[in-house]
């Protein structure tokens, strides 16, 4: 104890070059950590998003590309499949259950999600978990909305609240839709996982905010359109529903036509999804069904298993994660070389001191111990205030990575590896540590002792 | 049993030189007495010192300390040894500059694995007895003044109860009154410790307070050759 009392006045003493190498320390705990902590959340954020489901099927593209917009809501959908297809694979007698999903819309920043009530029966995440209601229940009519716990707790929502949807996804879109409004009917359960940032509406709700069902209460005024039209070819370009773009137009340039709220009742099926979610009733099945989808004449599709379209992410990922560790272990080492240069390039200086200690009867091998001990101070105050900032970028980072990623990263990065991170890392810098030490141990022996 | 220190056929040559720079045949103080070596700089002294304290082993002869043979401890009991029966009190720097004197004293203590509790007590009696106030316990070394430093080195010396002090030219940094002030002082905890001092300095007008006087060139016959070399 007096060791580490000698050697923590010692520091003092000397903080301003203390505090830069722990500041150089911290900066590169917090890389090392960092990469490790958002690599191991985002693989169990994503592994733990969809469970269940043994196929998406959704436009040509590739499996991880289909999975990624599809379920963890990154990146955009190019193409959509026809209602037929959906409705043909539906009736396959190897599917068990078939959701929809009809994604390229927001609201106020949170995605919408086109479904119907089947999603809310058999979707699952975590480990076979499915969805559960905090209050209210699943869609009741065509304008109901189901909301996420993150949109509800972000927005205030409460069943019965009403809202409106936005073109585009993005917190700022120009086209809004705003002539329908949709009731919120029910509030999921917090999942941490991208459905808490979803707004749940109804297919046919959604083809009639899209305009495809005449629902305008109130005829669309001359500079909307102008406005609307302004950006069309924004919207085309990132947008599945060209068409439903351009009948909306013709709605509005009519903007005639006063329809009752009730027509909606007689809401056409959409004529195209973004993807659908498939169980089977035998697992076994998959791959014929899969092989089926991809061989689909009629219309090119992509059949993906999720399983298999994770780990082939991991893979494409892992390459990337390796160089950003050997980076940050690159970038570690050196400033635990920086540690030692430091307390070498003090010795000279503390050559009397040394002296002192050893007149006064204090062996040498507690000198070699006090620098090992001003060696580990820093380094532990360097790896706490690396994992303190860890802790607070991913709070204020949280928020930002759900909403665009998808990927839910708990701010807590103390865990039984990061704690043998830390422990690895005490005992590489008491290893170079070793050079300063074994330096001063030198000079305090008999021969090399200066007053 | 009479003698604190007993140098036989001492010799000592720096790594690398090709004199030696230190050969004493012989040197012995007794029990209880005081002496004052007489020397400049450049004479052998502070190697003769190191010697003495056992920070330095001789590469011929015997260095005895309380009647004990230091080349025959190891390194870890010659540094006991020292921490237990030597007080050692320089010309400056005797104390770490940023520690505080109570921390200052304290590594002295628990060298020797003095309880906390008895060094407390003792610490600020020996403060009260060099006209130091218990105040300045919680003062950075630095912050006092030249003559405070070195009181605060005799307490750092004696708080072990040696048996021998080694005062190495502790008041050439001193003015005269302060410098009269330490010497009384340094004396007057002799008297009471019943420790045997030797005290190095070239300054004659200190000679008087000791029993016995000694020039290290009379001691050191290296040193004699080399001023011999010199004229």
């Amino acid at each position: 104890m007096m060791l580490f009392n000698l050697a923590w006045k010692s520091l003092l003493e000397r903080r301003v070059s203390v505090f830069l190498t722990i500041v150089t320390i911290c900066i590169s705990v917090f890389i090392a950590a960092g990469v490790a902590h958002v690599r191991n959340q985002a693989q169990s954020s994503f592994d733990r998003t969809i469970s269940g489901v043994d196929l998406i099927i959704g436009p040509r593209t590739s499996q991880i590309n289909l999975m990624l917009y599809s379920v963890f809501r990154i990146g955009y959908p190019g193409n959509g499949i026809s209602w037929e297809s959906f409705e043909l694979i539906k009736s396959d007698n190897r599917v068990a259950w078939i959701i929809p999903v009809s994604l390229g819309d927001s609201h106020q920043g949170f995605r919408v999600v086109g479904t119907n009530n089947d999603y809310f029966e058999h979707y699952q995440f975590g480990q076979r978990q499915s969805l559960a209601f905090d209050s209210g229940g699943v869609f009741a009519s065509v304008h109901d909305a189901v909301i996420g716990a993150d949109v509800a707790r972000e927005l205030g929502y409460q069943t019965g609240d009403t809202l409106t949807l936005s073109h585009g996804v993005g917190t700022t879109s120009f086209q809004n839709h705003d002539n329908v409004q949709f009731t919120v009917s029910g509030i999921l359960t917090a999942t941490g996982t991208p459905v808490d940032q979803a707004v749940h509406v109804t297919l046919q709700g959604l083809e009639s905010a899209h305009g495809n069902v005449a629902t305008h209460q109130h005829a669309v005024d001359e500079e909307d359109y102008e406005h609307e039209h302004g950006h069309e070819h924004e919207h085309d370009e990132d947008h599945a529903h060209e068409e439903d773009t351009h009948a909306k137009h013709l709605q509005s340039g009519s903007a005639a036509a006063p329809d009752t709220f009730s027509s909606v009742a007689n809401a056409v099926q959409p004529s195209q999804i973004t993807a659908a979610f498939v169980g089977l009733h035998n697992r076994a099945a998959v791959f014929a069904l899969q092989q089926a989808v991809n061989e689909y004449p009629s219309e090119p599709l992509t059949g993906a298993l999720p399983g298999v379209a994770l780990a082939e992410l991991w893979q494409m990922m892992g390459m990337v994660e390796n160089i950003l560790l050997v980076i940050s272990v690159l970038v570690l080492i050196s400033s635990l070389t920086g540690l030692s240069t430091m307390l070498l390039s003090s010795m000279r200086e503390r050559r009397h001191e040394i002296f002192l200690y050893r007149a006064v009867g204090m062996p040498s091998r507690s000198i070699l111990l006090l620098v090992e001990a001003e060696a580990v101070l820093i380094t532990a105050l360097g790896i706490l205030s690396g994992f303190a900032l860890l802790f607070l970028v991913t709070s204020a980072g949280q928020d930002f990575l759900s909403m665009r990623f998808g990927i839910f990263i708990s701010q807590n990065p103390i865990n039984q590896q990061s704690l043998f991170f830390a422990l690895v890392i005490l005992v590489v810098a008491a290893l170079l540590a070793l050079i300063p030490a074994i330096s001063a141990y030198r000079s305090s022996l008999g021969s090399q002792l200066t007053t | 049993m009479g003698n604190v220190v007993a140098l036989n056929d001492l010799c000592f040559t720096w790594p690398g030189a090709d004199k030696p720079v230190l050969t004493v045949p012989q040197f012995t103080l007794s029990n209880d007495r005081s002496v004052f070596l007489l020397g400049a700089s450049g004479s052998g002294k502070s190697t003769l010192l190191k010697i003495i304290g056992g920070l330095m082993l001789p590469d011929t002869g015997t260095v005895e300390v309380l009647n004990t043979n230091l080349a025959r401890l190891s390194n870890r009991q010659r540094d006991t040894f020292r921490a237990q029966n030597i007080g050692f009190i320089f010309q400056q720097f005797n104390l770490i500059p940023y520690l505080d004197i109570y921390t200052n004293i304290l590594v002295s203590a628990s060298l020797t694995g003095m309880k906390t509790s008895v060094f407390r007590n003792k610490v600020e009696d020996i403060m009260a007895s060099l006209s130091l106030a218990p105040a300045l316990l919680s003062r950075r070394a630095d912050q006092l003044s030249a003559g405070q430093q070195q009181r605060a080195a005799i307490a750092r010396a004696i708080i072990n109860d040696p048996s021998l002090i080694i005062a190495d030219e502790p008041t050439s940094a001193l003015d005269e009154e302060t410098r009269d002030n330490f010497i009384r002082l340094l004396l007057s905890t002799r008297e009471r410790s019943g420790a045997s001092i030797i005290f190095v300095s070239h300054d004659r007008q200190l000679i008087p307070h000791f029993d016995h006087v000694q020039r290290i060139a009379d001691l050191n016959k290296a040193a004699q050759r080399s001023e011999h070399d010199a004229v």
